[in-house]
């Protein structure tokens, strides 16, 4: 997550060689202001000297650069970085996996960049950052390499990844690039919605997404209002999240029985409420009580399955009445492992993320792994 | 390495329910038991599922843990589970604990419980 101010940054040419805060967010606005100089001035656009102001850019010490007319041969670039750094450079953008490049190749490249200012040096560097470890050195890539790169569905993609990244300002930089680029893509709806949603939020009666615990986890905290987990989403990614006192709970048994009477419980909390349509957040066989309200005829918007043991066809949604289904789970879970659950859903509706982490069933709902920024799990909902 | 001790626990522990399973040893048993009180919610939940498996051979276990009211919450909510109807007359008594968190996994225990009717 981005935090500090950054009252000093450091010039361009030392930025990619910085792997901390400051540097990720000069290079970022680097690359922006490289896209601004290739674009150069446009009818109907404000002019480049007005975009880019003189004092900013001696103070950055960015180096002048000419435009160029028409779009740039990505594919051209990317062999020629293949070439030259090996089979580490993927031959496409997999959007939303965690590709990741040494950070001395976008250092070299930078200083290629600096020492030989040209359209063919920038293209190498805006090519590389597309694969940058920090989400937003990426999504500030495709915004500026967007007009001039010969893929510019690719860099839609990593867009649009950008809109629902856990972090506002890349959400931000994403979303008005993506406005930009292409101005009718649907997810500018959805995010105009969600922005909609939050600022709902304020007043008491708007809630569209709830928590719903696992088994034996009725006394934790982390999914009760003030819990850590629950405070995260509230603060972060759901600001329409239920958080007055009567939210749903249920036994958190491990029987049928159990989870058969919290499926119940949901619905007749979720008519009591007048909460139909609401998204689920559901943890370990919370997940399993959702999916059984929904064949009992509630209405669910998104249902998102953390570490969820798969028992089908025992539980499975009843996809008439779920919008969306999106599981996250981790690697071997040594506590689905015990239940003798499946480790994977293999259903064509159910949206199947499986994080880079090993056994631990309660990852999915620690804070500090939603926001680790590889893991890109907002991206995922 | 500290923070993966829990993994080597947590194998420990389902091999440790295997072995209870097959040899009924109470000391084995008392050992999942204990580890309903972890702080690691992985433990915790691998061992309230070794005994809620077990059925009604963690019933003596899960009694005693009652008697000396070790891990209340989660105890009450697997004897539930087990679904056996002589333990209601046990768990109603907790239905009133001064604990809120005690009364209340009673009260949900009681409700799954009627579900065997």
């Amino acid at each position: 997550m981005l935090q500090g101010d950054v009252t000093k940054p450091p010039l361009v040419r030392d930025a990619f060689e910085q792997m901390d805060e400051a540097g990720f967010l000069t290079q970022a606005a680097y690359l922006l202001v490289l896209g601004s100089q290739l674009r150069g001035e446009a009818p109907g656009h404000a002019r480049l000297a007005e975009i880019l102001p003189e004092e900013d850019l001696s103070d950055l010490g960015v180096p002048p650069l000419s435009p160029v007319t028409g779009r740039i041969d990505s594919e051209r670039v990317r062999r020629s970085l293949a070439n030259r750094f090996g089979t580490s450079v993927a031959a496409t953008i997999p959007a939303g996996e965690d590709v990741t490049w040494r950070s001395e190749i976008f250092a070299e490249l930078a200083k290629d960049h600096f020492r030989d200012p040209t359209s063919a040096t920038a293209s190498n560097l805006m090519e590389a950052c597309l694969r940058h470890p920090h989400e937003l050195v990426s999504v500030a890539a495709a915004a500026a390499y967007h007009d001039r790169s010969s893929e510019p569905d690719e860099l839609t993609t990593i867009l649009e990844w950008g809109t629902r990244s856990v972090d506002l300002l890349i959400r931000q930089l994403a979303a008005t690039a993506l406005a930009q680029v292409t101005p009718d893509h649907t997810r500018l709806s959805d995010f105009t919605k969600s922005a909609g949603k939050a600022a709902g939020a304020t007043g008491a009666l708007s809630h569209t997404a709830m928590l719903v615990h696992g088994t034996w986890a009725l006394g934790a905290t982390w999914w009760q209002p003030n819990g850590d987990f629950h405070s995260y989403l509230l603060q972060n990614l759901r600001p329409d999240l239920y958080r007055n006192n009567d939210r749903f709970a249920w036994s958190g048994g491990y029987s049928a029985n159990a989870r058969s009477l919290g499926a119940d419980d949901l619905l007749s909390w979720v008519n009591s409420h007048n909460e139909q349509g609401l998204d689920l957040f559901t943890h370990s066989h919370g997940g399993g009580g959702a999916m059984q309200a929904s064949n009992k005829g509630m209405k669910i918007g998104e249902l998102v399955l953390l570490s969820c043991p798969v028992h089908v066809p025992k539980y499975q949604p009843d996809f008439n009445q779920v919008k969306k289904v999106v599981s996250i789970r981790v690697r071997l879970d040594l506590v689905i492992l015990a239940d003798r659950g499946g480790q994977r859903f293999n259903h064509p509706k159910i949206q199947e993320n499986v994080l880079p982490i090993w056994f631990d069933h309660s990852a999915t709902h620690k804070p500090d792994v939603w926001k680790n920024s590889t893991y890109k799990i907002p991206a995922m909902l | 390495m500290i923070a993966m001790m829990w993994v080597f626990r947590a194998i420990s522990l389902i091999v440790c329910a295997a072995v209870w399973r097959i040899t009924r040893l109470r000391v084995l048993g008392r050992l999942i038991v204990n580890s309903l009180g972890s702080r690691n919610e992985n433990l915790r939940t691998i061992a309230g599922i070794s005994l809620a498996r077990a059925g009604r051979m963690a019933e003596p276990l899960l009694e005693e843990a009652l008697r000396k009211s070790e891990n209340l919450p989660i105890v009450l909510t697997i004897l539930a589970d087990i679904g056996d109807k002589r333990a209601e007359s046990e768990i109603r008594r907790f239905s009133r604990h001064e604990d809120p968190q005690v009364a209340e996994a009673a009260k949900q225990a009681l409700r799954v419980l009627a579900m065997q009717r």
